[in-house]
């Protein structure tokens, strides 16, 4: 009995001990691989709104649930082709629609395929965009909670989205990227033209003429030394976009260039963590990546910043700090928001994290107001 | 312009940053190690054979070039088992196979290559990437290494043991929760395959089986003997039950007698067919005129006799042949 036990203890342990990372689930007889991961989180919020109500609130964190289909193809000719399908489920609703039992919406977010070769990569689809995703990616608050609004809403909280980088969103793009060339990678990308919505020079969608792809790039370079690595990234945007309907001047159009630039440095040494990451352009906005000016028909004007540092204890506890800033300049009123956060996310093993995150935000947009929010919660991986 | 000049700026540094910083910190490796460097044997994606100079501290000189036959290196690697608990019910220990068989096909020919070129100064270092057991199904996992005879000996430093294919897990769960499907699960820049290292050991928590001919001076460690190792797996491998032996005897006589009869077929059919040729050269061939009827009608049966042509064919033929009465 006692050799079951220990034995058993011992299956246990390795099964808890697995990777993380979506398991092949069936091979077909042309050896077609068809995996499944995903992931789920929830979060108990306390909200201390100044100049508000106070909330606790039951609601995911800057990420909502994933589930995640893969197939990949054998390798032919030097091909292989991937094909992925995810879509994003909420765990939580607004405090208004509790009467709604099935959460609030089902988020296509990734349906593309890939073609790899010696060449590289051709994408074609929808999935995360370019211009910004290294800051969402390196950013501690992708497993928390970060900016979280008044604490009544549904969906996610905003993380350091507007208080830091703009969302890099989910666009339908052709993208190439280079073979990995001793460390350097480059990725371009032809995007679906955004159409902005923003303020009265918006008007709507249909007032826009949007006839050029938008072009987003990425140049990265990784490598790791003695005891740690170092990655280095540089991206760029660019959108024209005509607005035939101007509710200042209605007899004349606006012309809008979007444009923007971000770059970014993540260094690991020894346990330690920093994060460096600057973004700026003009007509970008501070949530989204294209926007229009809300107080006039001059170009708007973005800065992006934060820092982070972080430091991982025995390989499973990360205590990670970060401060960081969005500020825009829209004929001549500046608007800032500004967000500080200090986080603990610890491992339990390859497939649980638990996570406490303390945030202070600053918030001169977007109707958040500012508080401090106090968040524990759990995220689970398969 | 403060914009445009801080875009400027930004690119600057950071161009000027990736250029120079290899000769900022050359201690550090940062843009590249002697790993990096190396004549590539063999290179399929993530994986590679090649042969790079010896570490610096490295003791004792190889004996390379060494021709080492590709039979006995897949013989060899092939002998290498791990020994794992044979399950929750049972006290028994069972032997499972270290490498995977596309791995073994890979490194007994890769490695036989690298031998042949390689200096006494030289290690071949490797990284192969099989379908290995997993929790539910088969997983593609990593294993690195470097390899070198010295002695007469072949030693394998491993790295990387099992290693799940890409990048670390929290590059994989950043990317899969984030939605990035773009960014590359397998990009591992900064979290690269580990070949072994004499210098510096890499625990390896994987009990090897016990093989005459095999030592283990340290967990990431194996000394081969080689010749003795290939020649006890030759023997294993002939080393048959004798109803089995009996069986394989009489198998590989009936393929032997089968091949031989193949052949003598082969011939008769060649033979045959030049005839029918010469046949159905009709009047216009020389030799047409030379056989009688009589002749050709009976070599016509014989090769329907022999189930060579067809009753449709047999017939037609047979008309023709009459004709020319």
């Amino acid at each position: 009995m006692n050799k079951f036990k220990t034995t058993a203890l011992a299956a246990a342990l390795v099964a808890a001990s697995a990777p993380a990372s979506s398991a092949v689930i069936a091979t077909n007889a042309d050896g077609w691989e068809i995996s499944f991961g995903g992931t789920v989180n929830l979060f108990m919020n306390f909200y201390d709104n100044q100049g508000g109500t106070n909330e606790v609130h039951l609601q995911e964190g800057l990420l909502p649930a994933f589930a995640t289909f893969k197939a990949k193809s054998p390798t032919v000719n030097g091909l292989t082709g991937t094909a992925q399908i995810s879509f994003a489920p909420d765990s939580s609703n607004s405090k208004l629609r509790r009467q709604d039992k099935g959460g609030t919406a089902i988020d296509m977010r990734e349906v593309f395929f890939n073609v790899e070769g010696s060449f590289g990569t051709f994408s074609v689809g929808r999935t995360l965009g370019i211009f910004s995703r290294q800051a969402i990616l390196k950013d501690q608050t992708l497993f928390g909670v970060g900016a979280g609004g008044n604490g009544d809403g549904a969906g996610t909280t905003l993380g350091r989205i507007a208080h830091g980088y703009v969302y890099p969103a989910f666009d339908t793009r052709f993208s190439y990227k280079t073979p990995d060339m001793n460390g350097f990678q480059l990725e371009v990308g032809l995007y679906d033209p955004l159409e902005g919505d923003e303020g009265p020079i918006g008007g709507s969608i249909n007032n826009w003429d949007t006839s050029i792809p938008r072009v987003e790039a990425e140049a990265t370079y990784g490598t790791s030394f003695a005891g740690g690595s170092l990655n280095l990234w540089l991206g760029a945007l660019w959108q024209e976009s005509d607005n035939v309907y101007n509710a200042f001047a209605p007899s004349n159009s606006v012309d809008l260039t979007h444009w923007g630039v971000d770059g970014g440095i993540q260094v690991t040494f020894g346990g330690f963590e920093f994060v460096g990451h600057y973004t700026t352009g003009e007509n970008l906005g501070q949530l989204f990546k294209i926007a229009a000016p809300v107080n006039g028909t001059n170009d708007t004007e973005e800065d992006h910043w934060y820092a982070q540092i972080g430091y991982t204890f025995m390989g499973t506890t990360k205590v990670a700090a970060s401060y960081g800033e969005s500020e825009q300049k829209d004929n001549g009123t500046t608007l800032n928001n500004n967000l500080w956060t200090v986080g603990v996310y610890h491992d339990v093993n390859s497939w649980l994290k638990l996570v406490a995150e303390y945030n202070n935000q600053e918030s001169d947009q977007l109707g958040v107001t500012d508080a401090d929010v106090f968040g524990v919660g759990a995220f689970i991986f398969w | 312009m403060t914009r445009y000049l801080l875009t400027f700026i930004l690119l600057l540094v950071s161009t000027v940053f990736q250029v120079q910083a290899r000769d900022w910190f050359p201690d550090l490796n940062i843009f590249g190690s002697s790993e990096d460097e190396g004549v590539v044997v063999w290179q399929a994606g993530q994986q590679y054979i090649k042969i790079v100079p010896k570490e610096s501290k490295a003791e004792g000189k190889n004996d390379h070039p060494k021709t080492i036959s590709v039979d006995k290196l897949r013989d060899v690697l092939g002998a290498i088992k791990l020994q794992e608990a044979g399950g929750i019910f049972s006290d028994e220990t069972k032997e499972s196979p270290f490498f995977a068989s596309s791995d073994i096909s890979t490194l007994a020919s890769g490695l036989s290559r690298a031998f042949e070129r390689a200096k006494p100064d030289e290690d071949i270092i490797f990284v192969v990437i099989g379908r290995h057991k997993g929790l539910l199904a088969k997983e593609r996992k990593v294993i690195g290494g470097r390899a070198f005879i010295q002695d007469g000996k072949l030693n394998l430093i491993f790295g990387d043991v099992y290693r799940p294919e890409g990048g670390s897990i929290d590059q994989k769960k950043r990317n899969m929760a984030a939605g990035c499907g773009g960014c590359d699960d397998n990009d591992v820049r900064t979290n690269p395959y580990v070949v072994g290292s004499r210098n510096k050991e890499h625990t390896v928590k994987f009990v090897f089986a016990d093989f005459d001919g095999l030592e283990r001076p340290r967990s990431d460690w194996l000394v081969l003997d080689v010749d003795r190792m290939a020649s006890i797996v030759e023997k294993e491998r002939n080393k048959l039950p004798p109803a089995l032996a009996r069986e394989q005897a009489r198998a590989r006589k009936e393929a032997a007698e089968l091949n031989l009869e193949r052949r003598r077929l082969r011939e008769e059919m060649a033979r045959m067919r030049k005839e029918m040729k010469e046949m159905s050269g009709g009047n216009n061939s020389k030799n047409a005129g030379t056989k009688s009827v009589e002749e050709r009608l009976s070599t016509l049966d014989q090769l329907k006799k022999k189930g060579l042509v067809s009753e449709k064919e047999y017939q037609r033929k047979r008309q023709e042949i009459l004709n020319d009465l």
